[in-house]
């Protein structure tokens, strides 16, 4: 039935997804090879290239993930799909499953190009990384947003999203206006940390270290972002209008 | 139904039934055979040809990463030629309930493409041993490149819908779990034959024989991971670590040369016995899984 409820959703955003996929093509096509090709590989916005091209996918992508969930949003449905064996969480472990492939997708196909880039130039890819760092980064941005969106709707989940970010922002500025602070007298602390960033090695080693658990620790938020929502499901049913 | 889903239905679920002679089943396992090894040995000639005359590197690439999918096209051009349908090449990911198969595909596939090392480190103390302070960055690489080889598995499932999709499961049809297991092994290995011949003839022997016996032995441990999702991701996934881990591995080892050459062939068949713990106990469950459908 997981598979029914995926199948049903790609048909019905069906022309959305094939636009993502055209507008993909196009962005790789017309976007990366001439930023590489015409401007040189020494060229720093050449260098660039896979950073605006990831971008500007991502852009896309997201585009067609905001509106996974409007497409469901029905009491009738909801309810419907509580009394089925797979629950209200399975209608929210597909939405997750479709979020995170439409996103798969588009990283596989910029990984693709990359492969090719050898046969047009005469220069390598080299944005591989920078593809799977912004897959990580829209995982990320959605393991955030999607119970927003689950609670309050599509509509409004977008705005108590900002709200929050706006709560935990001002919070964190009061802290520092008026709570208590560290004791800056103790330079032991300063100068550790200042070490850590004027030592290349250990700078590099640092970064290698944050590249490497980044990864399991957003999709660990994912899996988490996935359990809140199954909570939520049934309170945000109640938003909907119809 | 409408023409359009049934054709849909047809070409999905195809219209052959179970009950196959093995004289047919033979002649398909024929068929793939005949389309997948003679093609990708040309593919992979001409590719390394292109690669030691210096010329149109970019295309020699691009025929390398097409013969790793030629297993994928000959299964496909099988399945539809024999009108069994799409949906028998397992390639739907099979995501409900089995996520704990996943992360065993994903953390057990790691340590098992790390643990031919240790092993060679314990049986020959003198040949490698880790370079000291290395151990952070060591763990920081495993870690990353663990997720690089899970998001790049996509170039190992060529190989994977071709030998878990349409041959294994034609194979152990044909003659029962163990024989397919060491069939299919041998095959994976030969298709590996034009690779062997551009080295040395004592390393490419060992080599092909090393890596037919860890296709057989580890086989197991992927037709396991396929049966248990009905899918061809798992056993993807584990390939696409096997590839890449323990070249990260190797390049934070003091390896003593000489030493090494010396006892090469013996460091070798070491090398693979983690992967024939593993693939035993994988076939003893595989020959119950079996037996078990069979009584059922």
């Amino acid at each position: 039935m997981m598979l029914g409820l995926l199948y049903k959703d790609l048909k019905v955003m069906k022309y959305e997804i094939i636009m993502m996929l055209l507008e993909m093509v196009v962005i790789s096509v017309c976007l990366f090879l001439p930023l590489r090709t015409w401007l040189g590989e020494e060229s720093a916005v050449a260098g660039m290239a896979p950073v605006v091209v990831a971008f500007a996918v991502c852009i896309v992508v997201s585009l067609v993930q905001s509106k996974i969930f409007s497409q469901d949003e029905r009491r009738v449905w909801a309810y419907y799909m509580t009394s089925t064996p797979l629950m209200s969480k399975g209608q929210v472990l597909s939405k997750y499953y479709l979020s995170i492939g439409l996103s798969a997708v588009a990283m596989i196909w910029l990984l693709i190009c990359d492969m090719l880039v050898p046969i047009f130039t005469d220069q390598l890819g080299g944005g591989s990384l920078i593809y799977i760092a912004f897959f990580f980064g829209q995982t990320f941005g959605r393991a955030i947003e999607i119970p927003f969106v689950i609670r309050f709707g599509e509509k409004n989940g977008g705005s108590y999203k900002i709200l929050f970010g706006l709560g935990i922002f001002f919070l964190v500025i009061v802290y520092l206006l008026f709570g208590p602070l560290p004791d800056f007298s103790n330079l032991d602390f300063l100068e550790k940390l200042i070490s850590i960033f004027s030592d290349a090695e250990l700078m590099s080693t640092g970064l290698l270290g944050f590249m490497a658990i980044a990864p399991y620790v957003i999709m660990i938020m994912y899996y988490i972002s996935y359990k809140i929502s199954c909570k939520l499901y049934l309170k945000g049913v109640d938003t909907y209008e119809t | 139904m409408r023409p359009n889903e049934e054709k849909l239905e047809e070409l999905i679920l195809g219209n052959t039934n179970n009950t196959e002679s093995k004289k047919t089943l033979f002649k398909k396992v024929g068929l793939f055979l005949v389309i997948c090894l003679p093609i990708t040995w040309i593919l992979m000639a001409v590719s390394y040809k292109l690669t030691s005359d210096g010329k149109m590197e970019g295309l020699a690439t691009v025929l390398l990463n097409l013969s790793m999918f030629m297993p994928a096209i000959a299964g496909v051009i099988c399945v539809l030629k024999n009108k069994e349908g799409i949906g028998t090449l397992k390639l739907l990911p099979g995501l409900y309930k089995t996520g704990w198969v996943y992360l065993v595909a994903i953390f057990g596939g790691a340590a098992l493409s790390l643990m031919a090392e240790p092993f060679v480190m314990l049986f020959f103390p003198e040949v490698e041993k880790v370079a000291g302070g290395a151990m952070p960055e060591l763990l920081f690489n495993i870690l990353l490149y663990i997720v690089i080889g899970v998001i790049g598995s996509f170039v190992t499932l060529g190989e994977e819908i071709g030998w878990m999709g349409y041959l294994y499961p034609k194979m152990e049809k044909l003659c029962g779990v163990i024989p397919a297991l060491i069939a299919t092994g041998l095959i994976r290995g030969l298709w590996h034959v034009v690779m062997f011949m551009q080295m040395d003839f004592k390393v490419g022997v060992v080599g092909f024989i090393c890596l037919s016996l860890s296709n057989i032995f580890l086989g197991s441990a992927l037709v396991l991971l396929t049966k248990l999702t009905n899918s061809v991701y798992p056993a993807t996934i584990v390939h696409a670590l096997s590839n890449v881990l323990p070249s990260v591995l190797m390049g934070y080892l003091v390896i003593n040369e000489a030493l090494y050459d010396k006892n090469y062939v013996a460091i070798q068949f070491v090398s693979l016995i983690p992967a024939v713990i593993v693939g035993a106990i994988c076939a003893v469950i595989l020959v119950k899984m079996s037996k078990k459908n069979l009584t059922e």
